[in-house]
């Protein structure tokens, strides 16, 4: 037996054994784990934590396996790509003309995914250790846009179950780094990736297909930051959402005409964030600093408060965006992308709401602008202003 | 049968510790004026203020608590630091037991005990220093931050008049020192 070097998706015809297929112990280990990662929503998977882990890695699996383990994936990917938000009716750029549909409308033929060894070593690393104390997971052959799906579908499992993802093969995948910069962040900054891949072809399919899952995660994150305590962790947290923002929007920038449209889920996440209404009240500045231990010296009290502030100062290139998109003209090619961007992200630069109770949370809500883009500016400059610095007890002080 | 040997045991660590802490941020000043007219009006501020002007173009001023304020009027960054440096001249004394007067390995064992201690005891007062500079530097921030506040406002309301002025012919200025409320009439 070989270890597999690609698994193709099968063609659709193929028909189910008559007789159930036999697979050894470890391969049918193997292939459970496989149905469970590519099942719907992040839940607890206690054999990603069986103690005691650490069994024999398998390194090759028979022709039948292989076989159950080439539908598997095939059928799963797709079927998670669709459920995760393929099956939204959504506007976005196919060959430079806008398409509305959900994912199987706008792109009727979808190109195939190659799974190779990266996958294959993915599946028996968390077959065989625990996600908590495990060994290192990298890979020496560079993993295709299938494995780096499959990691990324991985990830959320692994956070889900206690793990971590500090391992290189997460921290050089880029689905993970643009969905997980906060479960990343180390002391080490985050491998320079080129993101190219994620903005064209198959790549730029899978990210439309995730848009509200990112969006949730981006949230998340930022629902998060009040809970932080440690000064270096918000820090660190910044610097890599700084990085994979700034790394993201030069990606876009290098098709033509850019795909803006895909950075669609961080606009979803600012209206989620900073949108003022009966149901969604925005923060004011100090919510985000809120569980910081501040005794610490007033340089690293800055960095964390510049790091708190790195997704509210990452939407001021949407607002770039949207600017430079108001002044294409009707007879520039780039005409339909730009309308695209100024129709979907409308609701950024003006917010029409029904006057909304002052939320408990807030200290200076009447102060705040109404548009989303503009709360984000304000709240990103009180962030890193001097007023927030100083005393702790000062850091509530409006300006 | 076997002496027990006292062992006196002393070690001392010299050591210099230099500690500073600082932050920069942006004046908050509008662009009503051209970037170049807008530094001008904040470097006539900065003087009137009792900042000096360096070589390289920006201004400093240096209280006699040894806080920093560093302006760059092109950028418009405030840069406020702070730093101080200490002589430690610590010591320690211990006597263990040994069942050798030439015990060289208890001897090596109690160095070491004494040479983690002291490190310790220098880590700390380096922590403490550390601590005495950012309380400096946050006592100085509150005046700062009104004083820096005061230089934006009055920078920007130059910036208005001069404006107004290149607009037409201004009529009358109205100001409200309680509230900072400008107005300022022109006719075009």
């Amino acid at each position: 037996m070989t270890p597999p070097t690609t698994l193709a998706r099968p063609p659709q015809t193929a028909q189910p054994p008559a007789a159930p297929a036999r697979v050894s112990r470890s391969e049918a280990e193997l292939l459970t784990l496989t149905r469970a990662i590519l099942s719907p929503g992040p839940r607890y998977l206690p054999s990603l934590r069986q103690q005691p882990k650490r069994v024999t890695r398998v390194f090759s699996i028979g022709p039948t396996a292989m076989g159950l383990l080439q539908q598997t994936l095939a059928r799963g990917v797709t079927l998670e790509l669709l459920r995760r938000g393929g099956w939204q009716t959504r506007r976005t750029l196919v060959n430079g003309v806008v398409e509305r549909g959900n994912l199987w409308q706008r792109h009727p033929t979808l190109p195939p995914l190659q799974f190779g060894r990266p996958s294959f070593e993915l599946l028996a690393w968390l077959r065989s250790e625990d996600v908590g104390a495990a060994r290192t997971l990298s890979h020496d052959t560079t993993p295709s846009l299938a494995d780096d799906l499959l990691h990324y579908f991985a990830a959320a499992h692994i956070l889900h179950a206690g793990g971590d993802l500090h391992q290189p093969a997460f921290a050089r995948s880029p689905l993970c780094q643009l969905a997980y910069p906060d479960a990343l962040a180390s002391e080490q900054p985050l491998p320079q990736l080129d993101l190219r891949a994620l903005v064209h072809g198959e790549g730029a399919i899978i990210v439309e297909a995730l848009q509200p899952e990112l969006a949730a995660r981006w949230v998340a994150m930022e629902q998060a930051k009040p809970e932080i305590g440690q000064i270096e962790r918000m820090t660190r947290i910044g610097q890599a959402q700084t990085h994979v923002l700034t790394s993201w929007f030069r990606a876009i920038d290098t098709e033509s005409p850019p795909r803006r449209d895909l950075a669609g889920f961080l606009a979803d996440a600012a209206r989620e964030l900073l949108a003022r209404g009966p149901e969604r009240q925005c923060p004011d500045h100090t919510w985000w600093i809120s569980g910081l231990d501040l005794r610490a010296p007033l340089s690293a009290r800055q960095a964390a408060f510049v790091g708190a502030a790195a997704f509210l100062r990452a939407l001021g290139t949407l607002g770039v965006w949207l600017d430079e998109a108001g002044l294409v003209p009707h007879f520039d090619e780039d005409y339909e992308a730009a309308q695209l961007l100024l129709s979907s992200w409308k609701y950024l630069h003006r917010a029409p709401e029904p006057p909304a109770p002052p939320p408990a949370r807030a200290t200076n809500q009447a102060q705040l602008p109404a548009a989303i883009l503009d709360r984000a500016k304000l709240l990103a400059t009180q962030l890193q202003s001097l007023h927030s610095l100083g005393p702790p007890a000062d850091v509530t002080e409006p300006p | 049968m076997s002496r027990a040997y006292r062992i006196r045991i002393s070690e001392s660590l010299r050591r210099h510790i230099a500690v500073d802490d600082g932050i920069q941020s942006k004046l908050e000043i509008l662009d009503i004026l051209s970037p170049e007219q807008t530094a001008a009006l904040l470097e006539r501020e900065l003087q009137a203020a009792g900042f000096e002007q360096r070589e390289d173009g920006q201004w400093f001023r240096v209280d006699e608590e040894g806080v920093e304020v560093r302006v760059d009027p092109k950028q418009s960054t405030v840069t406020v630091s702070a730093s101080a440096d200490r002589q430690l001249d610590l010591q320690r004394e211990t006597v263990i037991g040994a069942v050798a007067e030439n015990d060289a390995a208890t001897r090596e064992r109690g160095r070491k005990f004494l040479e983690s201690e002291l490190e310790a005891e220098a880590a700390e007062r380096k922590k403490d220093l550390q601590a005495e500079v950012t309380a400096k530097l946050e006592g100085k921030l509150g005046d700062l931050r009104r004083e820096l506040d005061q230089i934006s406002n009055r920078v920007t309301a130059e910036a208005l008049k001069q404006k107004a002025a290149s607009m037409g012919e201004v009529q009358e200025i109205s100001e409200d020192p309680e509230t900072g409320s400008l107005t300022i009439r022109v006719r075009l």
